[in-house]
């Protein structure tokens, strides 16, 4: 796909990160399920925080599309590392952009780590005042113990509110079956925040993170099936390589197809969300439900191309699938994804 | 047609197995996939019960109860600790292999030995590096000498291969092409020359060991050939006819219990009357699947027991079951969100440990090359008559 020159420019430079950088050390993050103390500022060294930011305010000026394709390239090598970023970008990032909080976005785009997101049904309360947002829950399995974008629900309707990590409370560290090196953690929420956000705000972040969580999907699935059809060329069987039995064939067909339709779905509602066109919300939704069905289909036929080999640690197949698997555990799942497209039709009806 | 009601014998097989399922296998089973390694302990209470022998005669210390017994005790199990289960199941197929095809005297010294847990477990070395799906493609050869034979080769993904006290062991013994000259030998743990490598990390069943095992200048007697020379490979897929409906019981024990689980999640969630349509109707896809697929299952033991062809209906059971298994695990995560990727939930184990079911004993491709076989061959023998392909 032909991108923006700045945007090429960018994915060409995390081409090399990823051989470089990422994919020798995914593994390792992922079973010892985090990253090292000082990796983030690398990251930040890296310039992959802030990419969808403006130049003028300090970032890359990628717009979401060029988030988006950087995570892709990302998540081909370790998805918990793409997951992190989609959700910092996606929200952290996102909520002071709508705010045009100078400070915050110099934080987010700076070194001061990996946020993450609580989304709304996490049992969070959010109440109102006139100048603060008073944020209180427990919840299990929050990615990461950095800052968090948390959502909650209040008399007067949904919030979200930033949550520095001095203001949490961090409870055990949960082992989780994908995505390991997110770093999942029980947090404690009480906090009084400043700076707030509607409804509104809620469903453009979630709509944000959505379209990351895509581009997270489609390059494990890309990386799938690239190393489904490397091994398939190489693997004899029955006097021949398996990449000439048709059953191997269809399972690469499929996944191909499946895969660049799904892409072509997040980076539509990338571009949607940049231009703030109308149904963007609603193309978000479809991308990340398309996007993530996709990926644990594809990387359960990659597996199964590599037969034993496949549920093997030895190869790196049987991580995309655990990863892929969990892109559903982030914020909205297939239910509510389904929900929300269903109550978009339905309005163009009434 | 056929009866697949359950007879006394083969439900009271069934109950004992869900009795030792909750009283052992399922307290042990989320700290036997943390910490990895074998499980013993399980396994020595199985000993115990007679399960390592259900389809094997009394005479030989087996229960004797067949294969619908064996394939409801499997089911039952698997709904507990799929990896303890794994063990079992192999550790049955060596033993109805050296039952069927071994001689008085190999009868007499192993399969008593492989039902009290004398030998801890049997393992089936069959696979190697470039031998999977295609057997035709081993490289390990025993060679004949005055004493006996000589194995030299390497094999891989040998489940249980860490403890084990019995290897079926095939072997190249001619240059005669395709499977023609393989053999079988029974080689016993402690033989010189056999040594075990250290168990791989996988995606799943992390409570049962998987190993390569080489054999290095590994002489065994002349005892040690089970059946003739050369017909090894008939040896292995008879056996494996009759793996693939533990397979397949295998896979809808966990596909089960990873239904049960996330409908439990769902009832606590929204309450019994409260499930939604999206989750609800998931819940139920998977049941139907799950029932569907042990109905096959179930018809496949049932021609075993009767002593009739049950090749293809085995693999239709375990393509099935383990597809369906998978979807219904698969389906069981991706209600639960956040909640289902947690450890410390059943739900991810289920799902990873159930993915191999649509690879081992013959991946579903080989299952479907099986099917799809049979049916040319029925459709080649009289054209004019679909009928034959009715139950």
């Amino acid at each position: 796909m032909k991108w923006p020159a700045h945007v090429e420019a960018l994915q060409g430079a995390v081409v090399a990160l990823g051989a470089r950088e990422l994919g020798p050390n995914a593994a390792r993050w992922d079973s010892s399920a985090g990253f090292e103390p000082t990796f983030a500022a690398k990251v930040a060294d890296w310039g992959l925080f802030g990419v969808s930011v403006p130049e003028v305010q300090g970032g890359a000026g990628a717009g979401l599309l060029g988030a988006a394709v950087v995570i892709e390239e990302i998540a081909a090598h370790s998805g918990s590392l793409a997951m992190r970023l989609a959700l910092h970008e996606g929200v952290a990032v996102g909520f002071a952009l709508g705010l045009a909080d100078t400070s915050l976005l110099a934080r987010l785009i700076g070194n001061g780590g990996f946020a993450g997101w609580v989304g709304l049904g996490r049992g969070v309360t959010a109440e109102q005042s006139s100048d603060r947002l008073r944020l209180q829950g427990s919840v299990c399995m929050a990615p990461g113990d950095g800052d968090l974008v948390v959502a909650g629900h209040g008399t007067g309707g949904p919030r979200v509110g930033f949550v520095a990590a001095d203001q949490l409370s961090s409870g055990r560290a949960r082992a989780a079956c994908g995505l390991r090196a997110v770093g999942w953690t029980d947090v404690v929420i009480d906090a009084d925040v400043e700076h707030s956000g509607n409804a509104a705000v809620a469903a453009r972040l979630g709509a944000r993170l959505s379209v990351l969580i895509g581009a997270v999907a489609c390059g494990l699935a890309r990386a799938a099936i690239s190393q489904a059809t490397a091994y398939a060329q190489v693997r004899e069987q029955f006097g021949q390589s398996i990449a000439q039995f048709q059953a191997i064939q269809w399972k690469l067909a499929n996944g191909a197809t499946e895969r660049d339709a799904a892409w072509l779905l997040v980076t539509d509602a990338a571009g949607r969300l940049d231009a703030q066109r109308p149904a963007a919300n609603e193309a978000a939704a479809r991308a990340q439900l398309a996007a993530v069905r996709m990926s644990v289909s594809a990387c359960s036929e990659a597996l199964q191309v590599h037969g034993g080999y496949g549920y093997t640690r030895e190869f790196p197949i049987e991580r995309l699938l655990r990863d892929a698997r969990a892109c559903t555990a982030i914020d909205r799942g297939d239910d509510d994804l389904r929900a929300a497209l269903a109550a978009a039709i339905t309005a163009r009806f009434e | 047609m056929y009866d697949l009601v359950p007879e006394p014998g083969e439900l009271a097989v069934q109950t004992l197995a869900q009795r030792i399922a909750g009283e052992v296998l399922r307290p042990a089973a989320v700290d036997l996939d943390r910490r990895g390694g074998f499980p013993t302990e399980s396994l020595l209470a199985l000993s115990r019960s007679g399960l390592m022998g259900i389809n094997v005669p009394r005479d030989l210390g087996g229960l004797a109860a067949g294969p619908v017994a064996y394939s409801l005790a499997v089911t039952a199990l698997a709904h507990a600790c799929a990896s303890t289960t794994v063990a079992l199941c192999v550790n049955n197929m060596v033993a109805e292999v050296v039952t069927h095809f071994g001689s008085p005297d190999q009868r007499a010294a192993h399969v008593p030995k492989l039902c009290d847990g004398g030998h801890v477990v049997g393992a089936f070395a069959l696979s190697e590096a470039s031998a999977g799906s295609d057997p035709a493609g081993m490289r390990t050869r025993a060679r004949r000498t005055e004493r006996g034979w000589v194995i030299d080769g390497s094999k891989l993904w040998i489940t249980s291969g860490s403890d084990a006290g019995l290897f079926v062991v095939w072997a190249k013994t001619s240059d005669d092409p395709g499977t023609r000259g393989i053999s079988c030998f029974l080689v016993p743990g402690d033989t010189p020359g056999l040594s075990r490598g250290k168990p791989e990390h996988k995606l799943g069943l992390c409570g049962s060991t998987t190993c390569a095992i080489e054999f290095s200048g590994c002489e065994v007697g002349p005892q040690a050939l089970l059946d003739d020379v050369g017909r090894g490979f008939r040896v292995a897929m008879m056996a494996l006819d009759g793996g693939r409906i533990g397979i397949a019981s295998q896979a809808i024990g966990i596909g089960r219990a990873a239904t049960q689980a996330a409908a439990s999640w769902a009832c606590e969630r929204y309450g019994a009357n409260g499930v939604p349509q999206g989750v609800a109707f998931a819940l139920a896809d998977s049941a139907t699947e799950l029932d569907a697929a042990a109905l096959l299952t179930l018809r496949a033991a049932w021609l075993k027991r009767e002593g009739r062809p049950f090749s293809h209906q085995a693999s239709m059971a375990k393509l099935l079951a383990s597809e369906k298994a998978f979807a219904a695990c698969n389906r069981a995560l991706g209600m639960m969100g956040a909640q289902g990727q947690d450890c410390d939930h059943p739900v991810e184990r289920f799902f990873r440990d159930v993915r191999v079911t649509m690879i081992y004993e013959g991946t579903s491709e080989v299952q479907r090359v099986v099917v799809s076989r049979d049916i040319a061959r029925r459709y080649d023998a009289d054209p004019r008559s679909p009928s034959e392909l009715r139950l």
